[in-house]
């Protein structure tokens, strides 16, 4: 069955079809939600929600319009309601001890040592970063947008989108290299 | 271009400068290894968080997603009971003109029972829906 025809029996009313469809995009979606929090349960809060507002937004979905980006435009959007919460601020004080390292060290079987090595040390590089440069270098790095896409999304200038992007970088190189990482471990 | 541009790399690597800039930074990354390498990092960093996020282990949320959209039964059927239980005794007073305790507790007895047994097969019939194993025979 097609995404598509899982989508049209989601419409129907058919709650089942739409189990092959979280099973398909919660595993990035969980990882874009953690990276994007810095911690693995609001990222697993966020995520359901997001599920949740998809389900019942399926009926916008335009005809064969692929269910990924525009669920990650949801889960993004979920994030960036959470971020804005003074209950989330409050209690995360985003640094590598408040990452919960649950959402990077599961192993699966694709992946090595190495790049799990790797991916902790990025997951914990990106959550010591401040707010707004984290959401701006995944909005990036991860969906692709346009610095002119990034400010309409966040509402600032462009010009403060390069800025951010490259203060992230900048500050992202200096953790990585902290932690004993150089570019040949990066490329 | 003879100083490293080094606040037009993120942007260059983004591919988000101006033609004349762009020009400009591609001319400077051809003698300087320095800017080359960083414009390279960048590049690495953001393919190195793509794969990490893409690689993210699933946690199963499908569970309580499936809770929180399959609309609970539970209200529905006791207000509905409540309203097939007014019903009957608007009709019983009608027909009557009186109505007994017992009638009354009576009523509210057996509208309960039968509203509890299409709750149960209810749940039954969607677990069963759902159920992934639906399909395996023996």
């Amino acid at each position: 069955m097609t995404e598509w025809e899982l989508i049209q029996r989601c419409r129907e009313g058919k709650t089942s079809a739409f189990e092959p469809l979280v099973r398909a995009h919660e595993g990035p979606a969980l990882g874009y939600a953690a990276a994007m929090l810095g911690d693995a349960d609001e990222a697993a809060d966020a995520l359901q929600d997001a599920f949740v507002q998809a389900y019942r937004g399926l009926a916008r979905l335009r005809p064969n319009s692929p269910f990924g980006p525009w669920f990650r435009t949801i889960v993004r959007n979920t994030c960036l309601d959470r971020l804005r919460s003074p209950r989330l601020r409050q209690r995360t004080a985003l640094t590598a001890a408040a990452l919960d390292e649950r959402t990077w060290t599961e192993p699966t079987a694709v992946r090595s040592t190495e790049s799990m090595g790797l991916t902790k040390h990025l997951a914990a590089a990106l959550a010591e970063l401040p707010d707004e440069q984290r959401v701006t270098i995944l909005l990036r790095e991860v969906e692709g947008l346009s610095y002119a896409e990034i400010a309409t999304t966040l509402g600032v200038p462009s010009g403060t989108v390069a800025s951010r992007l490259n203060h992230a970088r900048a500050a992202l190189r200096e953790r990585l290299v902290a932690r004993g990482l150089g570019p040949e471990d990066l490329s | 271009m003879n100083t490293h541009p080094r606040d037009l790399l993120s942007a260059y690597a983004d591919g988000e400068l101006d033609a004349a800039q762009t020009a400009a930074v591609a001319a400077h990354l051809t003698r300087c290894t320095e800017c080359a390498r960083e414009v390279a990092l960048i590049r690495s960093v953001g393919g190195a968080m793509r794969q990490m996020i893409n690689d993210a282990p699933r946690r199963g949320v499908w569970d309580t997603v499936h809770r929180r959209i399959t609309r609970p039964v539970g209200w529905t059927l006791i207000l509905a009971g409540i309203a097939i239980w007014a019903g009957l005794l608007l009709v019983e007073w009608y027909r009557s003109r009186a109505l007994s305790w017992e009638w009354i507790g009576g009523t509210a007895f057996w509208v309960g029972a039968v509203m509890l047994v299409i709750g149960v097969a209810w749940e039954q019939y969607r677990d069963w829906q759902t159920t992934r194993y639906k399909d395996v025979t023996r």
